[in-house]
């Protein structure tokens, strides 16, 4: 039984939190990179590039998968190389369910951390230029603590979308138990199989872990 | 305080209107005052002294100190003009107490205060009056308790010259008189020469031993006080001929 316990439960569990931890802290430092230009800098192009960094929230995670296996699959454009000059192939690994989780919880943390850092005054800024602040310092002491919040909910949302993913996942990692079955896809597997009690096990996880995120998300929002 | 001035800067704003500055003074004095009415182009020039706004072309020197210079491609960072400023609004740092807005200057990334810096913050909370209030935070404390901190947090970094925009617009009445006399005493005190955008005639002659006066983006006139005081009558009356064919 506890064997069964071990196999059927916390394996996809532990792997859900390793690949949904993982890929939101990578969400977390591309999409505070991507913001940070785009609220920084005027460019061409600067609204098309939001546009295109933000499409992963509309597009259908398992097209998403598909542009992913394009570029990263064994023939495919990066995947190649990869293949040939570091011997790494991300198909069927939970790494590549790490990478499929970071695309598709990117735009949450951009969106908001874009709306928060443009949403810090620029005299703030400008005052900690006058004081004697590299550009660095005035982002590292000045600009990130006061959009900390919202990146904050920003990173929990990614967190939360990342722990759900299933689409892009399902086409890059594949569903292979123990290694690449999180949570979402060992429940389909399960309905799939007809072990109904164990779906219902797995969905009730699933749910408290994202009440709680969410629940935790209001509480960083709320103004003190 | 050798100072010397000449820059252009044309702005269009959204909807199309365009703004020429064209800004060129040069005076020894250790009170400057830049008068004139809201959008006459002082703030923007304050803004290019600290090296917030780029000229389109011109230069800025201090003390000999070349902080711009189109021709020769000089145009130093803010951070290395050795400016303070103090916004109308004071911008202070909102999630940092009292204290360590004062000390932000003084601190840097890779380094932590030494026993000197906190010397330094401590005595400057002592002159503002602010010891006691040293832990709050910005949004917890009076508007002139803010506005010495913004003076304060000016002043640590010991700059060559401070810059004040409207620094009592936010203030009530009393409370503007007394600060005026504060900021003014500490200033003296410190023998830090100060350029002062305004435009309350009171404060102007509270301040200025030099009034350059501003109206649509150019300089109509400077005055020098001699002795007896800045001629404030001579002062509206070149801003009313300036707006004469305005209204």
């Amino acid at each position: 039984m506890n064997l069964l316990l071990e196999a059927n439960f916390l394996q996809p569990l532990l792997l859900t939190l390793r690949v949904a931890g993982l890929a939101t802290l990578a969400a977390l430092v591309c999409g505070v990179a991507a913001a940070y230009v785009l609220a920084r800098w005027r460019f061409p192009g600067r609204d098309a590039l939001d546009a295109v960094l933000t499409l992963p929230l509309v597009m259908p995670p398992t097209v998403l998968g598909y542009y992913l296996l394009v570029l990263i699959g064994r023939r495919g454009v990066f995947g190649q190389w990869l293949n040939e000059h570091l011997g790494i192939s991300l198909m069927f690994t939970w790494q590549g369910a790490v990478l499929a989780a970071t695309v598709v919880s990117f735009p949450l943390v951009f969106k908001s951390a874009r709306a928060a850092l443009e949403g810090v005054g620029a005299n703030y800024e400008n005052a900690a230029r006058t004081l004697g602040a590299g550009e660095l310092e005035v982002f590292l002491r000045v600009s990130l603590p006061l959009a900390l919040r919202g990146i904050l909910a920003g990173t929990m949302l990614a967190f939360a979308r990342a722990m759900g993913e299933f689409g892009a996942t399902l086409m890059v990692a594949g569903n292979l138990p123990g290694r690449t079955q999180t949570l979402s896809l060992a429940v389909y597997s399960a309905v799939q199989a007809g072990q109904d009690s164990l779906a219902n096990w797995l969905v009730l996880v699933i749910s408290v872990v994202c009440v709680a995120i969410l629940v935790l998300t209001s509480k960083c929002v709320a103004p003190k | 305080m050798g100072f010397e001035l000449d820059i252009t800067k044309e702005l269009v704003d959204r909807r199309g209107a365009r703004f020429t500055l064209h800004s060129r003074f040069a005076t020894e004095g250790e009170r400057l005052v830049l008068f004139g009415p809201s959008g006459s182009g002082k703030t923007l020039t304050l803004r290019a002294i600290a090296g917030l706004m780029r000229p389109d072309a011109g230069y800025i020197r201090i003390n000999g100190r070349t902080l711009f210079d189109s021709e020769r491609g000089v145009n130093l960072p803010p951070r290395e003009r050795r400016i303070g400023l103090i916004f109308q609004d004071y911008a202070l740092f909102p999630h940092m107490s009292v204290r360590e807005n004062v000390a932000f200057g003084l601190k840097r990334l890779w380094r932590r205060l030494g026993p000197q810096d906190h010397a330094r913050v401590e005595e400057l909370l002592e002159l503002f009056g602010l010891a006691g209030v040293a832990d709050s935070h910005p949004g917890e404390i009076s508007g002139g308790q803010q506005q010495r901190t913004a003076m304060a947090r000016g002043m640590a970094a010991n700059p060559d010259l401070m810059l004040l925009d409207e620094p009592f617009s936010a203030l009530d009445l009393p409370l503007r008189m007394r600060m005026r006399q504060e900021l003014s005493d500490t200033m003296r005190q410190y023998r830090t020469p100060l350029v002062l955008v305004t435009h309350d005639a009171d404060e102007m002659a509270y301040f200025a031993d030099t009034v350059v006066v501003y109206a649509h983006g150019r300089i109509t006139t400077m005055e020098e006080d001699n002795g007896s005081g800045i001629d404030v009558d001579r002062v509206h009356r070149a801003i009313k001929d300036a707006y004469a064919d305005a209204v």
